[in-house]
């Protein structure tokens, strides 16, 4: 019997390497853990059928357009909407083609054939209209994995949406450095914040997901190539590892009780095991704090929500004119949330003073 | 900065969203409060700080010219509401 609920990514990939258990049995697993608990999860809006193959099954968050599976970002503006393109980072063509700097054996097998099968789960959201849909969205993710539905999921972040439903769901999330892992057929909520990142039930699973994920992509030219492969952790010495903490977030309103004291910043610890700690102000400290990072993802949406939706994808409303079809499309697709989004992007990049915000904004840090 | 009930429907026209009486009074305080926060950032002193684009170092990348296979179109067509032969379809213009 697999008991998805403690399966490692890592434990199932060797399984399937010594033919402990077959790819169909692994996927047949998952698929009935979401038969059983889904119902009460709610995690997700499209299961795959059975795409064969020994790959690992993965939860993809709803905004990752993948080629012939239906990807809505939970919203009714995208009802319908089946992708044609196929995403760089979860390609299956993309762990063969990392195989040329493998850094362990075992690895290269799982690479190998991990993609090919996807179990292709996708979190549902609320309607689009939520106050915070995609942390939802991120939340229910989360939920899929811990609540062994999915061994591990690619997700999304723009400002949160892996590092905090990780946190509430006892999982390992990673928000990747901008430009290590392509953005290309994501659906964009702040282009330049967005990334796609892994989120896993422990470390070395985590690190798995983002070496496969990971590199450069010609499709999105903001992407790099990684300088040296992503190497898994073997232990848990976490010594000579120096950990950062931004005081002001830490000192935010809001922090539940007991979180802010073990980040707190301790100047020498009696664990050996445990990493430094250190703690830093923004460099332009005031009375004005960290306000970018608050706002910075606000004015962001308009141009990711272009009038090719409607017109050349997604939801349509009955409409005889062109204006009248637009409008009358958004008002049945967007609730309250992305309605403000939109109204704040349109407004910040109407005005004149854009040029002088975005050189502002590109001093605070984005 | 503060928006007016004019600017506000200006740009929902914009952005082409057509807002219910009680969503403009809604978000004309919201989008105020809003815009309040994203000014408090004109109080830090930034006089010394180099901004930033991106956060590693990539200046002008460019892919080399190979051509290579794109969509087709009916690829390109295949999520249309509505098409006439290899084109999208939509109602007439008017003023948009």
């Amino acid at each position: 019997v697999i008991d998805t609920l403690r399966l490692t990514a890592e434990e199932a990939a060797r399984l399937l390497r010594n033919k402990e258990i077959s790819g169909g049995e692994l996927w047949e697993a998952y698929r009935r853990a979401i038969d059983d608990r889904d119902g009460d999860l709610h995690c997700f809006l499209h299961v795959c059928d059975d795409p064969g193959g020994d790959g690992l099954p993965i939860a993809v968050k709803d905004v990752i357009g993948t080629k012939g599976i239906p990807t809505t970002a939970g919203s009714k503006i995208l009802e319908g909407y089946v992708p044609v393109l196929r995403l760089h980072c979860h390609s299956p063509g993309k762990g063969r083609a990392r195989l040329a700097h493998p850094r362990q054996d075992e690895h290269r097998r799982v690479r190998d054939g991990l993609l090919d099968r996807e179990l292709r789960v996708r979190p549902v959201a609320q309607p689009m209209g939520s106050v915070a849909r995609a942390r939802r969205l991120g939340r229910r993710l989360g939920a899929a994995v811990s609540g062994g539905l999915a061994p591990w999921a690619l997700g999304s972040d723009t400002g949160g949406s892996i590092k905090q439903p990780s946190a509430l769901c006892g999982n390992v999330g990673l928000r990747p450095t901008y430009g290590t892992v392509s953005r290309y057929g994501i659906v964009a909520l702040a282009s330049s914040l967005d990334q796609v990142g892994p989120v896993a039930r422990t470390v070395r699973d985590c690190a798995f997901l983002y070496s496969i994920i990971a590199g450069r992509d010609e499709c999105d030219t903001t992407t790099v190539g990684l300088p040296q492969p992503v190497e898994l952790p073997e232990g848990e010495d976490l010594r000579g590892i120096k950990i950062g903490v931004p005081k002001e977030l830490n000192e935010a309103e809001g922090i539940e009780p007991g979180v802010g004291r073990p980040c707190a910043p301790r100047s020498r610890s009696s664990r050996r095991s445990v990493p430094r700690w250190g703690s830093a102000r923004c460099r332009s400290q005031s009375s004005t704090e960290c306000p970018a990072t608050t706002w910075s993802c606000r004015p962001r949406r308009p141009p990711t929500w272009p009038v090719t939706t409607a017109s050349r994808y997604g939801h349509r409303a009955e409409a005889t004119e062109r204006l009248e079809m637009y409008k009358q499309t958004r008002e049945e697709g967007f609730g309250d949330e992305p309605k403000r989004r939109i109204m704040v992007g349109t407004y910040a990049l109407s005005r004149a003073t854009t040029t002088r915000t975005t050189a502002r904004r590109r001093r605070c840090g984005r | 900065m503060a928006i007016d009930r004019e600017q506000l429907l200006h740009v929902a026209h914009l952005a082409r969203l057509e807002l219910r009486e009680d969503e403009v009074e809604r978000l004309e305080g919201q989008l105020n409060d809003i815009l309040d926060a994203v000014s408090k950032v004109s109080e830090l002193d930034l006089s010394d700080v180099p901004p930033t684009s991106h956060p590693l170092e990539v200046v002008n990348v460019w892919e080399d010219d190979n051509p290579r296979p794109c969509l087709t179109a009916e690829e390109a067509l295949a999520n249309a509401p509505e098409r006439e032969g290899d084109f999208f379809k939509v109602p007439p213009g008017g003023a948009t």
